[in-house]
């Protein structure tokens, strides 16, 4: 028995008047038609978007890996990329070492030749300075040597020689 | 060659003694020369130097001093 409360008057329904068999039947068609409502206008569009939301996702997630992909790919690549300018900076560097200490040499050798050019062709100078100094002493030794020659002779020679060599001269001249 | 009638050239120190004339003149004759003109130059310091034509003969001491130069 259920106990109703009306008009301050509690009344007392009993159970075969609630659960009449036809209510019941008609309870369970509108629970079923309730369901196949849900089901059809609630359950499939949210079940459909919950599937298109997971294929998006893992659209997302393929693209993400994808992308994850490409990015190592892009970083191996740059790290390739690096090493192989690393290794050349360190090839050019060192072919500028050995130019620059090619060039340093080269440099080196041809002021150590002119060097010794210099020095060849300096003392070559002044040994043609002291040849051309030693021939002016020289010069001027036979020129003062003559003079003073001259001058002694000249006081020195009597008439008794200064005829005796022209005898000579005419003697020898004779005999040509 | 020395010709007849050329006039030999002499310079000498100084003056000549009759002697040494004759045997100058006696040179130059044998040269070809008929005449002779002295001239007394003491540069020569002593000797002789006879031009005749266009040939020198030279005795003179300075000469010989050049000599001495030249192969000094």
């Amino acid at each position: 028995m259920l106990m109703t409360l009306v008009e301050g008057q509690l009344l007392a329904t009993p159970l075969s008047e609630i659960f009449e068999p036809s209510s019941i039947v008609f309870h369970l068609i509108a629970l079923v038609i309730l369901t196949v409502g849900l089901y059809l206008l609630l359950f499939r569009p949210v079940k459909r978007m919950i599937k298109q939301r997971q294929e998006k996702i893992r659209k997302i997630e393929k693209e993400n890996a994808d992308l994850n992909e490409e990015v190592k790919e892009m970083k191996s690549n740059i790290e390739h990329v690096l090493s192989d300018a690393k290794k050349e900076a360190a090839a050019i560097q060192e072919n500028a070492v050995r130019v620059a200490n090619q060039k340093a040499d080269d440099i080196v050798t041809s002021a150590r030749r002119q060097a010794k050019n210099l020095v060849e062709r300096t003392e070559q100078e002044m040994e043609e300075e002291y040849r051309k100094l030693q021939e002016n002493i020289e010069g001027q030794i036979a020129d003062v040597s003559l003079a003073v020659a001259q001058k002694v002779l000249a006081r020195q020679i009597t008439p008794e020689d200064d005829k005796r060599l022209i005898e000579e001269s005419l003697a020898q001249w004779s005999k040509e | 060659m020395e010709k007849h009638g050329v006039t030999a050239r002499v310079i000498l120190a100084r003056k000549p003694d009759l002697e040494l004339v004759d045997k100058i003149s006696a040179f130059v004759g044998s040269r070809g020369c008929s005449d002779v003109r002295y001239t007394i130059d003491p540069k020569i310091i002593g000797g002789i130097i006879i031009y005749i034509g266009d040939r020198i003969f030279d005795g003179s001491v300075r000469s010989r001093l050049e000599n001495i130069k030249q192969s000094l």
